[in-house]
């Protein structure tokens, strides 16, 4: 009878099925002898089994995660807790804000606002005259009244002082710069653009972030700072524009576009138009109308122009144009 | 000191805008983390998986389910590496156990039940063994563990190891060997 011996690589090669022909045929041998060791064979196969690493692309399954999860994700911004969270942060900062503004106020600080609707006409210490239109903003320091700011609308009628620059800055950082003129400038938080208008004298508008250039008006000019692309068009004023017509308590707008007139509407009734018809939204009005006139009212004559319908929702208050 | 609305209100608007866009930062890296995660853990948990399963799309699934509950729970978790790696098998864990009692209920329905053996104890069992190979591959020289894993996952055979290494057969059956010792040793109890 044959003794078989075997070593553990040529049984590991056997079991990992990487023996050659010879070994396979010795190793088989062996386990139909008697010197076959079972537990040896066992261990040595169970050892093969248990180190398997199975193909798995990580990558993938990253993919598939990744993808999962930003799915889940989104309703979470929603969330209670995060609301709150903003909500304890804004609180915190508002409240800040409130008490800076407590404080500044009794440092020499004048502010003038107007609601929804509302106008006001205010002397300035310097003689100029001021008329705030409604949601608008103007601000300035005792100690310097020919320095405003202003958010919103207004009309200046400068009253003359050549050693000292009358300045309106914007919330977009424009520089309104008179010596004695009559200008008006709208400048609302909501709206895409700024628009400055000259009626008499001389203005030069300058930012020191938006644009390079400065500009000089002469009457009947006017310009308009378009936010988004930060562009500045100066333009001849048309027709009955000079005449500020919501200082004379109208409502007026030449060849705006219904989305413009939205933002008027806005300022002065505090109430929200929705567009749900892109086209409508685009298109042009020409008209005048009274302050006390109802929305309702202003939207039935625009109907006539154009094909549209609308709807009040009362709830919310905000009417939705189809 | 007039420009305090002014100011107040253009600071409050890009104060808000940061700490509105401070969301996909933080997730960005959060992100970064898991994409971490994945490459340290991935590989063995879906092991794992797959020791006990012995079935890809379920291995890939129960390992996914247990990275997004991970995720989802990522705030309540210590972030040391031993807290999540914690996590993330007794996550695998508890998912594989349902996992089989949901297959057993299945198989019992085919009239194929079988009685069994604890599949907790099973699963613990696996664990501990996975870890301990783990322990000799680090404990092996990093040569026989080159070797040893050539022949293993690649299935060369000796010769063609010893070709790739630049070394004799005999050199290559030694660490072979050497590595085959040293899992005997350590795996005892388990095989």
């Amino acid at each position: 009878m044959e003794y078989f011996q075997i070593t553990e690589t040529e049984l590991w090669a056997y079991i990992s099925k990487t023996a050659d022909s010879v070994t396979i045929q010795k190793v088989e041998k062996w386990i139909n002898s008697p010197n076959f060791d079972k537990a040896f064979f066992t261990e040595t196969k169970a050892i093969y089994k248990d180190t398997i690493e199975p193909n798995s692309s990580v990558e993938k399954a990253k993919k598939q995660f990744f993808d999962s999860v930003v799915v889940k994700e989104k309703p979470k911004p929603y969330t209670w807790k995060n609301i709150f969270k903003y909500a304890a942060i804004f609180a915190i900062i508002i409240s800040g804000i409130y008490t800076y503004q407590q404080i500044s106020s009794k440092n020499n600080q004048i502010v003038i606002q107007t609601t929804f609707g509302k106008q006001k006409q205010i002397e300035l210490p310097d003689g100029s005259v001021v008329w705030l239109n409604a949601s608008s903003k103007l601000s300035y320091n005792k100690e310097s009244p020919r320095t405003l700011f202003l958010e919103g609308e207004a009309f200046f009628d400068v009253a003359k002082d050549k050693s000292h620059p009358f300045t309106v800055n914007t919330y977009d950082d424009l520089k309104v710069r008179a010596l004695g003129t009559s200008f008006n400038v709208k400048s609302y938080i909501n709206s895409p653009i700024s628009e400055t208008k000259l009626l008499t004298g001389k203005v030069e508008v300058t930012s020191d972030t938006q644009f390079k250039n400065t500009i000089l008006l002469i009457p009947n000019e006017k310009i308009i700072f378009y936010r988004d692309k930060k562009e500045v068009v100066k333009s001849k004023m048309e027709g009955n524009e000079n005449s500020i017509a919501w200082k004379e308590g109208k409502i007026q707008f030449k060849n705006k576009v219904f989305r413009e007139i939205a933002l008027d509407l806005k300022v002065q009734f505090n109430i929200k138009l929705n567009f749900e018809n892109e086209q409508i939204a685009n298109s042009k009005f020409t008209g005048s109308f009274d302050k006390t006139t109802p929305v309702s009212e202003i939207l039935e004559i625009l109907k006539i122009s154009k094909d549209f319908n609308y709807e009040l929702n009362r709830e919310t208050n905000e009417w939705l144009i189809k | 000191m007039g420009f305090f609305t002014y100011f107040s209100t253009l600071f409050l608007e890009k104060l808000s805008c940061r700490y509105l866009n401070k969301k996909p930062t933080y997730k960005q890296t959060k992100g970064k983390k898991f994409s971490i995660l994945f490459d340290t853990h991935y590989k063995k948990l879906y092991n794992y998986a797959f020791k006990i399963l012995n079935e890809i799309t379920d291995s890939e699934e129960l390992v996914q389910e247990t990275f997004i509950k991970l995720w989802e729970n990522f705030e309540n978790v210590n972030e040391s590496e031993r807290s999540i790696e914690s996590f993330l098998i007794v996550t695998l864990k508890n998912k594989i156990i349902d996992n089989y009692r949901k297959n057993q209920t299945r198989e019992k329905h085919n009239n194929l039940y079988m009685l069994s053996t604890g599949i907790e104890t099973e699963i613990d069992k696996e664990w501990e063994l996975l870890q301990q190979i783990e322990n000799v591959y680090t404990s092996l020289e990093q040569k026989t563990l080159d070797i040893f894993k050539l022949s293993r996952d690649e299935g060369l055979t000796y010769k063609e190891i010893s070709t790739q290494k630049n070394i004799s057969i005999k050199t290559v059956e030694l660490h072979i060997s050497k590595a085959l010792k040293v899992f005997r040793k350590r795996l005892k109890e388990y095989l």
